[in-house]
């Protein structure tokens, strides 16, 4: 036998007391009588019973002892064996945990799995119902209570997470500061690859093969070098035995929510993973794409894919030098192609620009303005700045010019050195100085002379370069207009292009976005009666709009459509489940792993119902002596 | 304060109400068996030898030749004992225990009769000397106000030894206890009528000693002796011990009637002068 909580058997000290306090309980009272002998007649017909009579306050003590030391047992959590451990109930919310198994869904029977295991606790084990799909969520702490961990469990709702395997490596870190030894058993159809669970986690699997057929893989982005050719790629996979016939069906949703048919595929899909297939779509507008498998399966919701077609409008670009030709140069090797820089040489003609690009992109006249400068401080907001000259907030302590060292980067990876290589570029004609508080170096010499530094500053943010470009010969060097594009993304927040689609829980980039900046979005629904209820994560209308700072949206877990307004304007984004361990529903790899649950009470409710029966007793007798 | 005026008071309309009673001075009303030198003849006996000169009929010599004497009845006094039970047992009801004795005590000194008290425990200590007169009623009066309880038992049947060895005297030997003697009392009341005492009980009982309220475990202790027993009491218990009380008391009765021997049972709450009423109109300290 073991105990849980051992320290508590401390209290059996409490005996001490608990004896002492009993024989001046038990004490008699005193009384004088002046007929003894009289007494003495009349108990002698007792005399039978004198034995008992003599040891009853003994076994009246020994049966509160009993009962004392049932209690501190009990409070000992005792064990008969080591294998009653807590149990941590990992009920698997996948998107696959929505199939359908005859009426119910597989949450549904993981649900009732879970109700049964904790009925048959009896309230014996400590217990914690845990959600597993993107993310480890807890439902309840660890209680031995059952009402507490029915309600949990009756919390749990479907959800179009992917399974993460991350997700119980989080598991496991809080495990290590659970006190006591646990058991983990996971509730789920298996369908992650069961085979490479973890051995400390057991599976309690629910759920057949079924049949089903779903997107798996889906994007759409624009040609290149193209008038509106959208080209759509996918990849279907299929968990039926045999061949079947769907159409495909790719539809565009205009402002009003409705879908505009634009194409059906006719496939015929095969047992398995499908090889992806691309086709292209002329004068596809920008905006929301339905793909649509035209088939009821176990499972609908990777019937769907919610595509998202953006044409972001390019980066404009001004350059104020006294020698522009080459800045502005730099920026037109990028403006061949849409999505990229474009150079603006004046407000009027930027203000044109805008209203010119104000269809594919309503909120242009917010896009930022970088401004490029060569020996000077620009009063713009964002601006990439060469050879710096003169006094300057971005800059302190200028001296003369210094012969610099190797270069080497500091910030490694950085979105602002993307494709490019500095430590082959000559820093000729580098000034020391020193960079602006806050500012963090990217490149630096040997001596740590700042060569290429980020500073930001009351909402404005420039790149500076300390580079004299013609001593230097920078112009002719092929760094330069990568440079000033990777800087000028990187000023503008679009460093990452928006995808078409993306998974439940993945991390989606919000353009125009910086770390500090609040941006906001919101679910499109074109069906709000498809809603599911309970979950709170989410807006459950168009209308409500939910605030998220940062660069990185993570907080969209259901697949639809959702609509991001950030600093750099509105743009849409499309959630699809996308996932084959999800849509296979074979899981005939997976099998049960778990152990036998044991079941009936625990010691220590045995033992405080054996404390209660002893005091009734011990009761009585006591009131039988004291009161009759 | 048995010595207080008013409880003196008391115990004079005791007298006057015995006197009524008993009629006339109490000295002649006591008839002797014996033949002794009063002054009412009582009949002849032949001369003896060392038979008192003055007592021979010189007239029946005369006329018959006969040496006869004559005898007359003799007109004695009573001796009144009173054995006061002073032990510890009797420490609820020792005052009005006291006050009866003090009652009877006192009727006998106005009545000229000699007086004699005892403590009875156990062993028989005299609280008062034989004793004559009402000028001795204060000294009784004192002596009884001055006794304490003591002992350890209740020894009847020591005491009437006792008592006897010291009084060869016939009397009216009044008992008053509670007659809860663990001996037993037939032997010391047998012993005393043996001995021709006119023996009266006047017996003394409270609830404490007749009634069980108590409940429960209880350690009983022996006012007397100290013993002591762990007991549990229950109803049933109680009620055995009541009854045990009862025919104690009922035995003692019957005790006495068998035996020509006067009772009066009381209990502590009817005020000592009724119980003396009662005793009196009953006639039952006639000797």
């Amino acid at each position: 036998m073991t105990f849980l909580a051992p320290t508590m058997l401390w209290s059996l000290l409490a005996l001490l007391p608990l004896v002492a306090i009993y024989f001046l309980k038990v004490r008699p009272r005193q009384k004088s009588t002046t007929a003894f002998f009289l007494w003495q007649n009349v108990l002698q017909e007792k005399s039978s019973y004198s034995l008992f009579q003599q040891l009853r306050n003994f076994w009246s003590m020994l049966l509160m002892l009993l009962a004392a030391t049932a209690v501190c047992f009990a409070m000992g959590r005792p064990e008969w064996s080591d294998d009653r451990q807590d149990l941590i109930i990992l009920i698997d919310r996948s998107a696959s945990m929505g199939a359908l198994e005859g009426r119910s869904t597989r949450l549904d029977l993981a649900r009732q799995m879970a109700t049964q295991v904790i009925e048959g606790l009896n309230g014996s084990q400590l217990a914690s119902i845990v959600t597993v799909g993107q993310n480890i969520t807890f439902l309840s702490h660890l209680t031995d209570n059952p009402r507490e961990l029915l309600d949990a469990v009756a919390r749990v709702v479907p959800s179009d997470e992917i399974f993460n395997w991350n997700a119980l490596h989080n598991l496991k870190t809080h495990s290590s500061q659970w006190q006591h030894s646990h058991r983990v058993i996971l509730i789920s159809d298996g369908n992650f690859g069961a085979h490479e669970l973890p051995k400390h986690i057991e599976l309690l699997k629910i759920g057949t093969p079924q049949e089903n057929i779903g997107l798996v893989a889906a994007d759409m982005a624009y040609l290149p070098n193209s008038e509106n050719r959208l080209a759509f790629y996918y990849q279907i996979a299929s968990s039926f035995n045999h061949e079947q016939k769907i159409d495909l069906t790719v539809s565009h949703l205009d402002p009003s929510g409705s879908e505009q048919l634009k194409k059906v595929i006719p496939l015929t899909i095969t047992p398995g993973i499908q090889a992806p297939e691309v086709f292209t779509l002329d004068d596809a507008q920008p905006g929301h794409w339905v793909a649509r498998l035209d088939i009821h399966d176990a499972l609908e919701s990777d019937n769907l894919a919610y595509l998202s077609a953006n044409q972001p409008p390019p980066i404009r670009v001004a350059v104020d030098a006294s020698d522009p030709f080459f800045l502005e140069h730099s920026v037109l090797a990028f403006s061949q192609g849409k999505n990229l820089l474009t150079l603006v040489t004046s407000r009027a003609q930027d203000i044109s620009s805008s209203e010119t690009d104000s269809s594919a992109q309503p909120q242009t006249a917010n896009n930022p303005h970088i401004t490029l400068v060569k020996g000077a401080t620009p009063d713009a907001t964002l601006a990439i700045i060469f050879q710096p000259e003169g006094n300057s907030p971005w800059w302190s302590h200028l001296g003369s010019e210094v012969e610099t060292g190797t270069p080497r980067v500091i910030a490694e990876g950085h979105p602002a050195l993307r494709h490019l290589d500095p430590t082959t570029i000559s820093f000729v004609g580098a000034r020391q100085l020193t960079p602006s508080e806050g500012a963090q170096v990217l490149v630096a010499d040997e001596n740590d002379l700042p060569l290429i530094y980020k500073a930001t500053r009351s909402g404005r943010s420039v790149v500076v370069v300390n580079i004299d470009p013609l001593e230097a010969e920078f112009y002719f060097s092929a760094w330069f207009p990568v440079l000033v594009h990777s800087a000028a993304t990187h000023l503008a927040g679009r460093e990452i292009p928006l995808a078409a689609s993306y998974r439940p829980g993945d991390a989606i980039p919000i353009p125009g976005a910086s770390e500090e900046s609040v941006s906001q979005f919101y679910r499109v629904d074109p069906q709000p009666s498809d809603e599911r209820p309970g979950d709170g994560r989410l807006p459950k209308s168009t209308s409500e709009k939910s605030d998220v700072q940062g660069k990185w949206l993570s907080a969209v877990d259901r697949i639809g459509f959702y609509e991001i307004i950030s600093a750099s304007g509105k743009w849409p984004v499309g959630v699809s489940l996308l996932a084959s361990e999800e849509t296979v529903l074979t899981n005939t790899n997976a099998e049960n792993t778990i152990k036998p649950l044991r079941r009936g009470h625990a010691p220590a409710y045995l033992l405080t119902v054996l404390a209660i029966a002893v005091l009734t007793i011990e009761s009585l007798l006591y009131h039988r002596r004291k009161v009759d | 304060m048995l010595t207080d005026p008013a409880f003196i008071r008391r115990l004079d309309s005791l007298y006057l109400l015995a006197r009524k009673v008993l009629g006339g001075s109490l000295q002649a009303d006591r008839k002797s068996t014996q033949k002794g030198t009063g002054i009412t003849f009582a009949d002849y006996a032949e001369y003896y030898f060392g038979a008192d000169y003055r007592a021979i009929d010189w007239r029946v010599l005369a006329r018959f030749d006969s040496l006869v004497i004559k005898l007359f009845e003799l007109e004695e006094d009573a001796t009144v004992y009173l054995l006061v039970d002073c032990s510890r047992s009797m420490e609820s009801k020792f005052q009005y225990t006291c006050k009866l004795a003090a009652a009877l005590g006192y009727i006998a000194l106005k009545s000229l009769d000699r007086l004699a008290v005892y403590s009875l425990a156990d062993t028989l200590t005299p609280l008062l000397d034989t004793c004559r007169g009402s000028s001795k009623t204060v000294q009784f009066l004192s002596s009884l106000e001055s006794a304490e309880s003591l002992g350890t038992d209740t020894s009847f049947d020591t005491c009437t030894k006792v008592f006897q060895a010291r009084h060869r005297r016939r009397g009216l030997v009044i008992v008053l206890s509670d007659f809860l003697f663990p001996t037993g009392f037939q032997e010391g009341l047998r012993y005393l009528q043996f001995h021709k005492h006119d023996v009266y009980c006047l017996q003394i009982q409270d609830d404490i000693d007749t009634r069980c309220d108590w409940k429960g475990d209880i350690d009983l202790e022996c006012v007397e002796t100290g013993q002591h027993r762990h007991v549990t009491i229950t109803p049933r218990e109680a009620q055995a011990y009541e009854q045990a009380v009862m025919q104690w008391n009922e035995n003692l009765r019957r005790y006495c009637v068998r035996n020509g021997i006067g009772l009066a049972s009381t209990s502590t709450e009817p005020p000592f002068e009724a119980v003396i009423q009662d005793i009196l109109r009953r006639g039952g300290l006639v000797a």
